[in-house]
């Protein structure tokens, strides 16, 4: 309904409208009710009634997605299951006990016994017959089948994000510890073998004692220790192993073996009071530390758990390649001596449990902000869960409404090298993502969060409602900042699930009735100040105005936002509210309207770094546009002046063409018929091509003829040098053990001719005839003078 | 982020002298010698290290082979070259086993092995020396001498038609991997051994072998005349080298798939097909079975056979 008229005269209400929102002073205009809220929100009263994304459904082992709100989870499950008609239109029903029997403010709760619980409470509520009874038990248990056993359900609770955190870093840990847990079990069992293999090499493995204990209770009965021993003699075909190796082996083997990936905490988490790990169940699975300043220790403390692993993974390096007998003292000893996190491979970095520093934001601001800066360039995977109030200056001391509000995340981005996550618990899909993120770069994380909506009592509405409203009314923006992710802005910044993000302000169509009883609606946009309606402390921002209020200064907190400051200055914002069934305007403070302003410039900024309206392609787009225009523009001015020139040329000719046809037409009549309108050409000869320059007189000097070599004089021929066909031949060593000078082997272990002189022809020959691939061609003698060549050349021919 | 190189060892390069181990002594020409240079250039080419190869044989000329390879190696009794080399394979996997056996050592008194380990098809590649004669005990008649061929036990000549390898081969349950190829031709020889290498199971080669003091005319016509020989060509096979093609006027598209093929091939006498006869690496292999529980320790093996044992408590 519209507000009433006001009994007031009008100018007394426009003053007091504009003293309230200028100078705050309430007292001429009704104040708004304990019960108002943002008119868009009216309906979502009762929140009971609303459905959420909690509880959400979590599986930490990685089978499945890792987080799904509890309708979701249980809808795909149900979808593929053939049949289970009862159970398929009851899901809705079970998802309600579920929730009903689910009792956490945040921290994980078993699924499967809830699921069992709820499953069984609804069947017997339903009253079926026992057909009906007997098909939905065996529904129910082939759902129970399609969650892991180590699923999850999380409520909406003060713990709620850091759990998420930590649950996200298990998902991540668990395959990477899993395929740590191999390794580690495989190269200790090498390792053993090794040391078992070297303790059998100890003579007193043939001392009677360990005999007896060898060969058992009747081994011993039959053959004699202490006189078996006496003839075994030290065992051969071993020697021991070195003593420092022995020694290196035993000192990883302990390391090694006093590791258990299992026991390996998920997270470690600093803080200073901030949370109550106690009430939280924190500790279970995470180690939870008190101190004084978290943004401080976070990096000692990195440095403290990462020397704890390097010395892990020292060993396992050690005992890797000692098991495979690549060890190099000289090689390896020196790398290993320097080893430290900063060599971990990526999966060993990941398997180590993050160490996070948990603080509010506003602690962050007021205390050491340098602590926090250098913890985001120190290139340590350290992380930093900062909870944010969104309607709240983190410096501010009290006050709610400032026009200038401290961007810890934009902070974060300025750091360049951290990792940067804003993100709320409204939005758990966008929030397990960017934990994994954050989790997965191996930079420095900044993860800011929406703390007022966990933090403390349950707010009006719910909690999700209020963490909701943060996101729509642009209070706490989403977006995730991967500094890996790419070169450009485009790529490293994304503006994750803000709702319209075109928009400055999100708009919905809100159905009302009017006065007169017709149905309508307005168009109604859900700003900062509709967010800050929610919270008790802001009602003192906003005052109901009167129906009869003239509309001529009022302007839509929207609107306003969008004016120039001159012309806002001369205007008064509103929101709509819903106070007790009716809709009213309520004014809103100058305060909270430049409060309003502010989030509505960063999300601005926001959106143009993320790529949404930005400027530069805008001005881009409209350049190129501009561009295309005008070269449409030429072209078709182009075109039009070859057509009018073509016109022109054409209009000539034809003018041209008349008046000759009616010149021909005249003469006609006079000079008799002519043969053709065109005198006979003569023939006009074409001259004869000038002959070519004569012939120069003087004759070009006879080329000087190259002195002519002497005609070679025909020498005797060179001796034919011997030569192997190298691939043919079989390394029979035949050749080789005659003359190893002459015939020498190759790379390939295949004959060529070393040094030709290095031998006799009768060896070359004597060794073609024995070589079994007939590869060797001897040639001719080198030496003429060798005695016996008359017998050798005839036997020669055949391999040459 | 600095790197860790701390698991990268300097990188070694085996060259032949790698595989060397000490000077052969077989008969001068002895067609063993391309057959042990062949060995080697695949070890070299494929960069094995010599501790992850075993040279297994049993007893004859060509099984001194092991004493040549400077790699592990086992000189075993006569006609157990295969069953002590399926024992290597069936617990260490990892080893790449290279067995040399005579045409007596394997045709002759290891022939019930042969059998076996042909159906076992564990990863190995087994070279038959067949140079038709028993050498190293003075030239006796062997499975595979010709009828007719005058040897110190048959003075006037053999009396049985010789065994054929190959034949016999591709009869056996499961075999996986048959070729053949010649000693004197060293580029068809080491293209035959690297493709059988290659071959994950048995794979079973017949060398053809001239033995310069006993046999020396056993190939002789064959070795003159290219036409006698048969070149078996596949992308599945040897390739076809041109250098091969050059050689060999008869040659032949023979996929090694094709059984039936391989087996009249294999059968015939006038012409001797070399190259891949048959190869089918989808055959089981023994050693994938045998090799399980490799990783356990002993704790976990005692623990499986107290398990085991307690199934017969009363």
């Amino acid at each position: 309904m519209l507000p009433p008229p006001c009994s007031a005269p009008q100018s007394e209400v426009v003053a007091a409208v504009r003293r309230f929102h200028l100078l705050e002073q309430a007292q001429a205009l009704p104040p708004l009710g304990p019960d108002a809220l943002p008119a868009l929100l009216a309906q979502f009263a009762d929140e009971g009634q609303v459905r959420t994304d909690y509880p959400l459904v979590v599986r930490p082992g990685g089978e499945g997605p890792f987080v799904q709100s509890l309708g979701d989870a249980l809808g795909a499950a149900a979808e593929v299951m053939a049949d289970a008609k009862i159970l398929k239109d009851n899901l809705r029903r079970l998802e309600k006990r579920i929730k009903d029997g689910l009792v956490s403010e945040g921290w994980p709760v078993l699924m499967q016994p809830l699921l069992q619980s709820a499953g069984a409470a609804m069947s017997e509520a339903l009253g079926l017959a026992p057909s009906g009874v007997e098909q939905l038990t065996k529904d129910l248990e082939g759902l129970h089948t399609l969650f892991p056993k180590d699923a999850l359900l999380v409520g909406l609770g003060p713990y709620t994000s850091t759990y998420l955190f930590v649950l996200a870093a298990h998902h991540e840990a668990a395959p990477r510890k899993k395929a740590l847990s191999a390794r580690l079990e495989k190269v200790v069992a090498r390792v053993e073998q090794v040391l078992a293999v070297e303790r059998k090499k100890d003579p007193s493995a043939h001392a009677a004692g360990a005999l007896q204990s060898g060969m058992g209770g009747l081994g011993s009965s039959l053959v004699s220790p202490a006189a078996l021993s006496s003839v075994l003699g030290k065992p051969r075909g071993a020697t021991a192993m070195a003593p420092e190796r022995r020694a290196r082996l035993d000192e990883v083997l302990a390391v090694l073996r006093a590791w258990s990936t299992a026991d390996d905490p998920a997270a470690i988490l600093l803080h200073d009071g901030f949370l109550d790990p106690e009430a939280g169940r924190l500790s279970d699975g995470s180690v939870v530390e008190r101190q004084e300043d978290p943004a401080r220790a976070v990096v000692g403390r990195f440095d403290d758990e990462a020397q704890r692993w390097t010395e892990r993974f020292r060993s396992l390096r050690i005992a890797e390649l000692e098991v495979a007998g690549t060890w190099d003292e000289d090689h390896h000893a020196p790398w290993l001596q320097s080893f430290d996190w900063e060599a971990f491979s990526r999966d060993e970095l990941m398997a180590m449990p993050p160490v996070v520093a948990l603080a509010s934001a506003s602690d962050v601001a007021k205390g050491d902000f340098l602590a926090v800066s250098q913890a985001l360039t120190s290139g340590r995977p350290v992380k930093l869960l900062i909870y944010a109030e969104p309607l709240k200056d983190p410096r501010a001391e009290g006050e709610v409404a400032s026009g200038f509000r401290l961007e810890l995340g934009y902070l974060g981005i300025g750091h360049r090298e951290a990792f940067v996550l804003q993100s709320s618990v409204a939005r758990p899909g966008h929030l397990a993502e960017g934990y994994k993120g954050a989790l997965a770069c191996e930079r420095p994380g900044l993860m800011v969060l929406d703390g007022a909506a966990t933090r403390g009592p349950t707010p009006r509405l719910g909690r999700w409602l209020y963490a909701s409203a943060a996101v729509e009314g642009r209070a706490h923006p989403m977006f995730s900042y991967a500094p890996e992710a790419g070169g450009s802005w485009a790529a490293r910044l994304t503006l994750g699930e803000n709702p319209q993000p075109e928009a400055d302000w999100v708009t919905w169509e809100l159905p009302c009735q009017h006065r007169d009883g017709g149905p309508t609606s307005l168009s109604v946009e859900f700003t900062f100040a509709d967010a800050a309606l929610l919270d008790p402390g802001m009602a003192k921002h906003f005052a109901i105005i009167p129906g009869d209020c003239p509309q001529e200064d009022l302007v839509t907190m929207a609107e306003w936002l969008g004016l120039s400051d001159e012309a806002a200055s001369r205007k008064v914002p509103y929101i709509w509210v819903n106070a007790s069934g009716e809709l009213w305007r309520a004014v809103v403070t100058r305060r909270l309207a430049w409060a309003a302003r502010d989030r509505q410039a960063f999300w601005r900024l926001l959106r143009e770094l993320g790529g949404v309206k930005n400027v530069y392609v805008e001005a881009a787009v409209a350049k190129a546009q501009a561009e295309a225009a005008a070269e449409i523009e030429r072209r078709l001015a182009e075109q039009a002046a070859i057509h009018a020139a073509a016109l022109e040329a054409t209009r000539r000719d034809a003018a041209k063409e008349a008046m000759e046809r009616l010149t021909a037409v005249l003469l006609d009549l006079d000079a008799g018929p002519l043969s053709t309108s065109a005198a006979p050409r003569p023939v006009v000869k074409a001259a004869p091509v000038a002959a070519p320059a004569a012939a120069p007189a003087v004759e070009a000097a006879p080329k000087a003829e190259a002195p002519k070599a002497e005609a070679p004089k025909p020498e005797a021929p060179d001796a034919e040098e011997p030569w192997v066909d190298s691939p043919l031949c079989t390394s029979c060593n035949d050749c080789v053990a005659m003359n190893p000078a002459l015939f020498v082997y190759d790379g390939n272990k295949q004959v060529r001719i070393g040094d030709a002189k290095a031998g006799t022809f009768a060896q070359l020959v004597k060794a073609a005839e024995s070589c079994p691939a007939k590869c060797i061609h001897p040639g001719t003698p080198m030496n003429p003078d060798e005695p016996g060549l008359a017998d050798l050349l005839p036997r020669a021919a055949r391999f040459n | 982020m600095k790197t860790d190189w701390s698991l990268e060892m300097p990188p070694a390069y085996f060259t032949l002298e790698s595989y060397e181990g000490g000077a052969a002594r077989w008969c001068p020409g002895c067609g063993d010698f391309a057959v042990l240079t062949a060995v080697q250039k695949i070890c070299r080419d494929e960069q094995l290290p010599p501790e992850k190869v075993v040279a297994v044989s049993g007893i004859g000329c060509s099984s001194r082979f092991p004493h040549y390879m400077k790699t592990y190696g086992f000189h075993g009794l006569h006609g157990r070259a295969l069953p002590v080399a399926c024992g290597v394979k069936s617990r260490r996997p990892d080893l790449k086993i290279w067995v040399a056996t005579g045409d007596g050592d394997c045709c002759s008194i290891g022939a019930g092995h042969w059998v076996h380990a042909i159906r076992y098809n564990m990863d190995m590649t087994v070279m038959l020396f067949d140079n038709a004669v028993y050498g190293l005990t003075k030239n006796q008649t062997s499975p595979t001498t010709p009828p007719g061929r005058k040897t110190n036990t048959h003075p006037r000549g053999a009396w049985l038609p010789a065994l054929n390898p190959l034949t016999a081969t591709l009869g056996f349950s499961n075999v996986s991997f048959v070729a053949q190829t010649v000693d004197w031709n060293p580029v068809h020889l080491h293209a035959t051994l690297a493709a059988a290498y290659r071959h994950p199971g048995t794979s079973f080669v017949r060398i053809l072998q001239r033995c310069p003091t006993y046999s020396d005319d056993m190939f002789a016509e064959v070795q003159k005349d290219s036409n006698r020989l048969l070149l078996l060509e596949h992308e599945r096979g040897v390739p076809a080298a041109s250098g091969l093609q050059r050689m060999y006027a008869k040659r032949m598209e023979h996929d090694p798939l094709d059984m039936a093929q391989a087996r009249a091939l294999a059968e015939q006498q006038d012409t001797l097909p070399i190259g891949v006869l048959f190869a089918d690496p989808s055959r089981p292999r023994y050693d994938e079975y045998t090799a399980q529980g490799l990783e356990m320790t002993a704790e976990d093996r005692l623990n499986a056979l107290e398990s085991e044992l307690d199934r017969f408590a009363v």
